[in-house]
């Protein structure tokens, strides 16, 4: 009994499932080639958005900071002229700023500076660009599956949809290795000269902000004191005003002007716990940087090693399959 | 703040809350205006030492905003590297798409 010939295709089967085998190990060994360079530990996509987040935290309540000083010190000043005024009168010269626009500009400046570490920090060590290189390297497997159907490269060369997607993942995995290589090789130093800038920067910061001075008036300075002045001096003018003008006042008007005393006290004290909450936030912001550091520097233990060798070849791997469906 | 600044702070402070206290208790408007009077100046002193005492400061911000940019430099270089790869690999995909319509066109002249 004759044989029935075989289909072209399942003649063809031994040699793919050798280049499969051939070219999968190919993949794995490019694999394991990524993975002893080592990536990123996960922990530093975790502290990266969390230092981030810290730094504009820290910027934000700053300026803030700095802002309610800066105003209430102006609305002290109104009051004082408008209770002085019969007898003092006005004079351009009364009106000041308490902290200069140039020493306000380079604390600005430095917090600009530290934000664009941080958002260039998460921009290095994300996986945008890693995505991008997916992406691009994609492209790359789709332009070569189109070149391999060109009638013309097919009578130059012999070149089958799955080599062309061994080539790709190659590609893919090389590239990945020399992206992963640069951030291993340069983010952990450059996170290390920052410590110190940014330990700096919070203790000066939080210099600045000070404290509130105690019952005695001791150990009061910097915008917490000021701030504190600044309240109880505009009590001081309200009481002024009222005691001077409490005879042409309507009840309404009077009572409205009374009431505002209990709310500068309360206020006093509420924007007193504001600023120091801004001092928890730079330590904060220093905690996060350290924690960085740590991240960055550490060996991942065994577990998440395999997690990682795991999680870097399901990538290899999603990524050949989005070739496969293309091809 | 070194002790002997926080020193002549506290002197001031302690002044001033002596004052704003008196106020609180004065009974007449003239002896009110007279405390008054005398917090305000007071209070113009203090608020002077805080001002020397955060200006004081200032240079080290700009030093420290020079080590910042020098850090923010380096990083970018990175960021340009990182960049650099993927548009080498766009490149690449551009090119094979240039010889795949090449490779089209003379089939269809010359073939």
């Amino acid at each position: 009994m004759k044989a029935n010939p075989q289909p072209v295709n399942a003649r063809k089967s031994p040699m793919h499932t050798d280049f499969r085998i051939r070219y999968s190990g190919l993949g794995w060994i490019l694999c394991a080639l990524a993975f002893a360079v080592g990536c990123l530990s996960p922990a530093v996509h975790k502290n990266v958005p969390a230092f981030a987040s810290a730094v504009t935290l820290a910027t934000e309540n700053t300026k803030s900071a700095f802002d309610v000083v800066e105003q209430e010190y102006e609305n002290v000043q109104a009051e004082r002229i408008v209770v002085n005024y019969d007898r003092e009168g006005f004079n351009p010269n009364m009106v000041k700023q308490f902290l200069g626009p140039e020493d306000l500009e380079v604390r600005l400046a430095l917090l600009d500076a530290l934000q664009h570490y941080a958002s260039t920090l998460a921009e290095v060590s994300g996986d945008k660009q890693l995505d991008q290189f997916d992406d691009k390297t994609r492209a790359l497997g789709s332009s070569l599956q189109s070149l391999t159907k060109t009638a013309a490269f097919q009578r130059l060369v012999t070149s089958s949809a799955m080599e062309v997607n061994i080539a790709a993942t190659a590609i893919n995995a090389l590239g990945q290795w020399f992206i992963e290589r640069k951030r291993q090789q340069q983010l952990p130093r450059l996170i290390s000269d920052m410590q110190e800038p940014v330990r700096r920067t919070a203790e000066l910061l939080q210099a600045d902000i000070g404290s509130a001075p105690d019952d005695h008036g001791h150990g009061g300075h910097g915008l917490r004191e000021q701030l504190w002045n600044e309240y109880t001096q505009a009590a001081l003018q309200q009481v002024a005003f009222i005691d001077h003008n409490k005879d042409h006042m309507d009840p309404a008007s009077k009572a409205e002007a009374i009431k505002k005393l209990p709310q500068l006290v309360r206020q006093r004290a509420l924007a007193d716990q504001t600023l120091k909450q801004t001092q928890v936030t730079l330590s904060k912001l220093v905690e996060a940087h350290s924690a960085l550091l740590r991240a960055v520097q550490s060996k991942t233990d065994i577990q998440a090693e395999f997690s990682a060798l795991i999680g870097e070849g399901q990538r290899i791997k999603s990524f050949y399959d989005s070739l496969q469906k293309k091809g | 703040m070194d002790q002997t600044q926080q020193e002549v702070h506290d002197a001031f402070e302690e002044l001033y809350q002596s004052l704003t206290e008196a106020y609180w208790v004065a009974s007449t408007i003239t002896d009110k205006d007279r405390l008054r009077g005398a917090a305000d100046a007071v209070y113009d002193i203090v608020t002077a030492l805080n001002q020397a005492d955060i200006k004081s400061r200032s240079q080290d911000y700009v030093t420290l905003k020079d080590q910042v940019i020098v850090v923010n430099k380096k990083l970018t270089a990175i960021q340009t590297d990182i960049d650099s790869i993927i548009h080498t690999m766009g490149v690449a995909s551009g090119v094979v798409q240039a010889i795949s319509k090449a490779l089209d066109f003379g089939g269809k002249f010359f073939i």
